[in-house]
């Protein structure tokens, strides 16, 4: 599988401020890439670097195996990207952007292209519209359609749903789906939206105080985690000291009246049960989970201590 | 990479921006009003002028002619076309800084280099069009109304009379020089733009620059002798130059070279700048 972007000890300072310390993953063709972090973590500055907005001070950022600093202009032709917010010309309509954009790619890019790429995000029928009129969701979609223009091989996506409805963070989510299934493309994806990553990337990079903290299959680095498991019985107090004392569960918590919660690594879980079967606990329902967000908690928390 | 596309695209963005009529509207009414009003009350306008020289001159003719209207209207709007160029200029990067298309632009496969060359090139272009709107409007303006005739200037030395066939290469040559007088205002706009991540900053500075240079250029104080010859500002009226007689070459020639230089340090500075610049917006 050829590795699309590798970013290697990426290091960028604004005055005092280091906002990037030591920066490292690579992208693979036909991954949808997570880049997580908290607020501040250095993810926009590094996916800036990786665009050739932010000159970063040290490090070395490959795309498509050649040098960002020596064939910037080449590798800029293969990639499409929305950078925090789609911010068009509003006194324009989506048409007028869209073909001031593809003017300035690498190849021709014809009205019909547009109008299919237009139609790709459900936009053809406003295509005459100025795009000051257009809503945030409307503007997300343009543009996703201006990152599809020139065919690109990588797409970057910062933030695509941030600022969108319920109704509107689905319909970008499915663009991204489509993307990944139907156009096949490499794309990387940050996003606030854990739930939204979990479900479409397949690898993921965390970032926290402007280093990488771990990078991995998304499936992989989820089942080295505990799994998060929500219990009802008929006698919590009873199942709580027992999760306690028996298998040594620190984190044992009284989520409400009828549920405790607790992690604990999937193996155990059969265990438990039965256990708790042989004190006489009525167990009426078992729940478990392994979540991206809670992952991402710890990932953190254990960053910072 | 066809950088006529680039320019194209720049010019897309000029049109479909209201504020870019707002010059050439400007133009347009000022024009109007100022001949309208030599029209109504032109000869007492000139009086002023004629009066001082009735005693040892006749004037025959069609004194009050196009030719002299259009010299009148372009000595009243040279000063202020800076302004309408530069509320256009200022704009080209740093209004595109603050509306985030900035970061649009700098991601597709052009260098930075040539964003700001097409910047320029649409920039001058703008200047161009402004420039020759206030000829044609001046001059068109200026003879349908009034005519033609002998050119008839008040300058330092004294009173001019150029003769009719003698003025067309005249202004064609005070046109360029204002071009290029104005388009050194426009250069340093867009310099000015490449440090700003908001519009009214470049515009507002631009201007300041220009009230500044003008002040140090017409102070009367020794100590600003020796700078004064270098300001741009100092040659922003060169083209009345054209105008007189003997026509004086030499002079015209240091100001083309002043203003040229100011466009080459703007380009630099700019060039360089912007190359390195962060874009965090």
């Amino acid at each position: 599988m050829s590795t699309v972007v590798s970013v290697s000890h990426l290091q960028k300072k604004f005055g005092s401020f280091q906002a990037l310390q030591d920066v490292n993953f690579q992208v693979h063709a036909g991954d949808v890439f997570g880049f997580l972090g908290p607020n501040g973590a250095g993810k926009s500055t590094a996916m800036r670097c990786m665009l050739g907005l932010i000159h970063a001070d040290h490090g070395d950022i490959r795309l498509f195996e050649q040098s960002l600093t020596t064939n910037k202009v080449g590798i800029l032709g293969r990639i499409g990207n929305i950078i925090e917010k789609p911010d068009f010309y509003k006194y324009l309509s989506a048409e007028a952007n869209l073909k001031i954009f593809a003017r300035m790619a690498s190849q021709p890019i014809t009205t019909t292209t547009i109008h299919e790429i237009l139609d790709f995000v459900g936009l053809l029928d406003r295509r005459k519209d100025k795009v000051k009129g257009f809503s945030h969701g409307m503007r997300q979609r343009l543009g996703i359609a201006q990152t599809l223009l020139a065919d690109p091989d990588l797409i970057v996506l910062d933030e695509p749903t941030t600022g969108l409805d319920p109704q509107g963070i689905i319909d970008v989510r499915k663009l991204i789906l489509r993307l990944k299934e139907e156009k096949g493309k490499t794309i990387i994806l940050s996003s606030h939206q854990l739930q939204e990553v979990e479900m479409i990337a397949n690898r993921m990079v965390i970032i926290n105080h402007g280093h990488t903290v771990i990078e991995g299959e998304v499936a992989t680095l989820l089942n080295a985690q505990d799994c998060t498991v929500k219990m009802s019985t008929d006698n919590n107090p009873k199942a709580q000291d027992l999760l306690q004392t028996r298998f040594a569960i620190s984190s044992v918590q009284q989520e409400n009246q009828d549920i405790i919660q607790f992690s604990v690594k999937k193996e155990k879980i059969p265990m438990i049960i039965e256990v708790c079967v042989q004190e006489s606990i009525g167990i009426f329902e078992v729940e478990s989970k392994k979540q991206l967000e809670n992952y991402f908690i710890q990932m953190i928390q254990n960053e910072s201590i | 990479m066809n950088p006529f596309k680039n320019v194209y695209n720049e010019w897309v963005k000029i049109a479909a921006k209201p504020r870019s009529y707002l010059g050439v509207g400007a133009i347009t009414v000022l024009v109007a009003v100022i001949v309208f009003a030599l029209k109504a009350d032109g000869l007492s306008f000139i009086s002023f002028v004629t009066a001082s020289f009735e005693q040892t001159l006749t004037f025959g003719g069609n004194v009050l002619n196009g030719n002299l209207v259009a010299f009148i209207v372009l000595q009243m709007l040279v000063i202020h076309v800076p302004l309408l160029v530069a509320l256009i200029t200022g704009d080209l990067i740093s209004g595109e800084s603050a509306m985030g298309t900035l970061r649009l632009l700098l991601t597709h496969p052009i260098s930075r280099h040539q964003v700001l060359a097409s910047k320029y090139m649409a920039g001058a272009m703008y200047t161009a069009f402004i420039v020759v709107w206030l000829g044609i409007l001046a001059i068109g303006l200026g003879r349908g109304l009034f005519g033609t005739g002998d050119l008839m200037v008040l300058n330092s030395d004294g009173l001019v009379i150029i003769p009719e066939s003698d003025i067309t290469w005249r202004y064609v040559g005070a046109f360029a020089v204002a071009f290029l007088a104005l388009n050194t205002v426009a250069t340093l706009s867009i310099a000015l733009s490449c440090f700003s991540d908001n519009s009214v900053g470049p515009i507002v500075a631009t201007m300041s620059i220009i009230i500044l240079f003008t002040i140090i250029g017409t102070l009367d104080v020794s100590i600003f002798d020796s700078i004064r010859p270098f300001l741009f500002t100092t040659h922003m009226a060169s083209w009345r130059s054209f105008f007189e007689d003997p026509f004086p070459m030499d002079e015209i020639s240091n100001s083309v070279w002043v203003l040229m230089i100011h466009h080459v340090i703007f380009w630099a500075i700019s060039f360089f700048y912007f190359h390195r610049k962060d874009i965090t917006t």
